[in-house]
């Protein structure tokens, strides 16, 4: 037997984290299976063992074959040092292309500079190919392949600029941001999707401020900018097509993460904002915004069963609440007495969290028992 | 999605980059808006922090900021036909939560060793003759003196005079293009108290609202590879390095879109240098 292409296991229909949760899932099915054969709760025959083995080998098989997907534990741990040594040998080969130009661009004549800034980023999309085609979808060496990439097109727009003194102007954010999102969709890269959607952000963001009038390159000094972006980008998540579940996390929770960081500005720098309000209403109104919105999103997380949305949520309530509690309490309650009520509220929080948690894994279980 | 993503990504890098290139080409296209010789007086070389990490040259373009001249001509109804709404100037809650960080992109005027500059030399030699009057000691007449002829030799002659919103009108406004030229600025608000107040308490000072020319936009202007001898003609220690006190003229065009290029440069010791 072997899957479908209309399955959902079919490969065509999963994205690099979704296999990843598959080959899993498979792994935790046979330790299970055999914990449950030594306690002789459960025993297969040899016919149903063959067929579900057989299953289950031909479906890691063609996963492996289509995704870097870890089939062992073993792999896995290796996994996470090949990703920290991909993120920085990234680091370091922007670093070098970035140090490299500046180092001898004065000593170039216009047209070579020219040539060199255009041609470096196609070059290297066209290197990050060659990897992507030797390699399985979401490998580590088309991430740092297609990183340069993107870091040679920033370089590329920047220095242009420069050589040709045209002022900075917030479209070249949205060209990094479209760049940036091609080569994430392509390769299926989050690192490169987050560098997209940072540049998008920017962009959505100065585009905004520009839209008041005011001088673009001071968008950051109106947090509010960065809500509405960061808005957009959270429910953009909601809209995307369900083949890429990885993809939709990141634009969920890393929209939430932008919006919930404004909100935590304005809860304590009201000034800055656009409402026509006093400042004191401003704050207090975003800081109501905040527990509510976080209170929502591990709602959110709980119910759909999305664990990064739950955690941002969780993390930015104790920051709203640890936030507030400091500006209350910190002026006039002796110190030791406010890291105790601190230390105190944070295991209340960890008993509801534990409670929340429970909730949701054993539904079954706390039914039964009633 | 791959093959296609990636044939998208190598034509969107194309076609960015021939979208920049082609606004330089219009930018240089066509009799500049703007064409003067300028010093290091308004063209300082830029001495980076990354040194022997950096080879690109870069002149930075400074005007005199003074406020007998150049504050006064952003005055509020300047401000108000470049798009600041402001509030009343003793409203001073509301003046916190609408202008702070508050800056708007205009076009300004400057005018080079021209009227302007010299009202500004007149005004400075009045300042020094009233000092120097009131000088106690030959030291201090000195001193009076050596700051007159450092500020009349060093301090840039380019001065604003006007800002819009509207190039081509203040173009025909300053027709000149030898001597007015037309640059994109970032301009910002502030607050000052009036001058001529009554410090005594009968009646308090008035606060004023003003505007200035923060920074243009570029200030910065690249120096090609074809004229870098005109910036590096000292030695130091073996190493072709900027000198503090370089000499050197620069012939600045501003294209079409007001952005600026080097037409040409000569050094200290060459004969094209007055």
């Amino acid at each position: 037997m072997s899957a479908e292409p209309h399955s959902t296991d079919h490969p065509d229909h999963l994205d690099q984290q979704s296999a990843q949760q598959r080959v899993d899932q498979v792994g935790a099915f046979r330790d299970e299976l055999a914990i449950l054969e030594r306690e002789g709760v459960l025993s297969l025959t040899e016919d149903e063992r063959a067929r579900v083995r057989g299953y289950h080998d031909e479906l890691l098989h063609s996963l492996s074959a289509r995704f870097d997907v870890d089939t062992s534990h073993e792999q896995k741990r290796l996994s996470w040092g090949m990703r920290i040594a991909s993120f920085l040998g990234t680091l370091a080969i922007a670093a070098a292309v970035f140090f490299f130009f500046y180092r001898f661009w004065g000593l170039f004549t216009t047209p070579f500079q020219v040539t060199i800034l255009v041609a470096t980023p196609l070059l290297a999309t066209l290197v990050a190919e060659w990897v992507a085609r030797r390699e399985r979808q979401g490998g580590y060496f088309t991430s740092l392949a297609a990183m340069v990439a993107f870091v040679c097109f920033v370089l590329d727009l920047s220095m242009l600029g420069s050589i040709f003194n045209i002022p900075p102007t917030e479209n070249a954010l949205l060209a990094w941001a479209v760049f940036g999102l091609l080569l994430a969709y392509s390769y299926d890269l989050k690192l490169l999707l987050i560098a997209g959607l940072t540049s998008l952000i920017g962009f959505l963001a100065a585009y905004l401020g520009s839209r008041t009038g005011a001088y673009w390159l001071l968008f950051g000094e109106r947090p509010e900018h960065f809500l509405v972006a960061g808005l957009l980008v959270f429910v953009g998540g909601f809209l995307l097509p369900a083949r890429r579940p990885a993809f939709a996390t990141v634009y969920r929770v890393y929209g939430l993460l932008v919006v919930f960081s404004v909100m935590l500005v304005m809860a304590h720098f009201g000034q800055a904002s656009y409402l026509p309000f006093g400042v004191k209403v401003i704050e207090n109104g975003y800081q109501i915004l905040g527990f509510v919105g976080s209170a929502l999103a591990i709602w959110l997380g709980i119910h759909r069963g999305w664990p990064g949305l739950a955690n941002l949520g969780s993390t930015f309530f104790v920051l709203f609440l640890f936030t507030k509690l400091f500006y209350w309490w910190w002026d006039w309650m002796p110190k030791y007495l406010f890291f105790l009520l601190l230390g105190l509220i944070a295991i209340g929080l960890l008993l509801v969290f534990r409670r929340l948690r429970y909730a949701t894994h054993n539904p079954s279980a706390r039914e039964a028992a009633v | 999605m791959r093959r296609k993503g990636f044939l998208f990504a190598l034509a969107f890098v194309a076609l960015v980059n021939a979208g920049v290139l082609a606004g330089v080409a219009y930018n240089r296209s066509g009799t500049p808006t703007a064409q003067l010789t300028l010093s290091e007086r308004e063209l300082y070389l830029v001495r980076n922090g990354y040194r022997h990490e950096d080879s690109g040259l870069v002149l930075r373009l400074r005007w005199t900021r003074s406020s007998q001249l150049g504050d006064l001509v952003l005055d509020r109804r300047k401000l108000a036909a470049l798009g600041f709404r402001l509030p009343d100037p003793e409203d001073t809650r509301a003046w916190k939560r609408h202008f702070w960080g508050s800056s708007r992109e205009a076009y300004v005027v400057l005018e080079f060793d021209g009227p302007a500059w010299a009202a500004l030399l007149r005004a400075q030699r009045n300042t020094l003759s009233e000092r120097l009057a009131k000088a106690s000691s030959e030291r201090e007449r000195k001193s009076l003196q050596s700051n007159f002829e450092r500020f009349a030799n060093q301090t840039s002659r380019l001065v604003v005079v006007d800002a819009g919103r509207d190039p081509a009108a203040l173009r025909a406004r300053y027709p000149d293009r030898s001597r007015y030229l037309i640059s994109r600025a970032r301009i910002s608000v502030y607050q000052t108290e009036a001058h001529g107040g009554n410090n005594g308490g009968e009646k308090p000072r008035k606060r004023v609202t003003r505007g200035r020319v923060a920074e243009l936009l570029p200030s910065r202007v690249s120096v090609p590879r074809v004229y870098r001898a005109a910036f590096l003609m000292a030695n130091n220690g073996g190493h072709a390095v900027p000198r503090r006190r370089s000499h050197y003229s620069v012939t600045l065009a501003y294209g079409q879109r007001y952005e600026p290029w080097i037409v040409s440069a000569a050094g200290r010791d060459d004969p094209a240098v007055k």
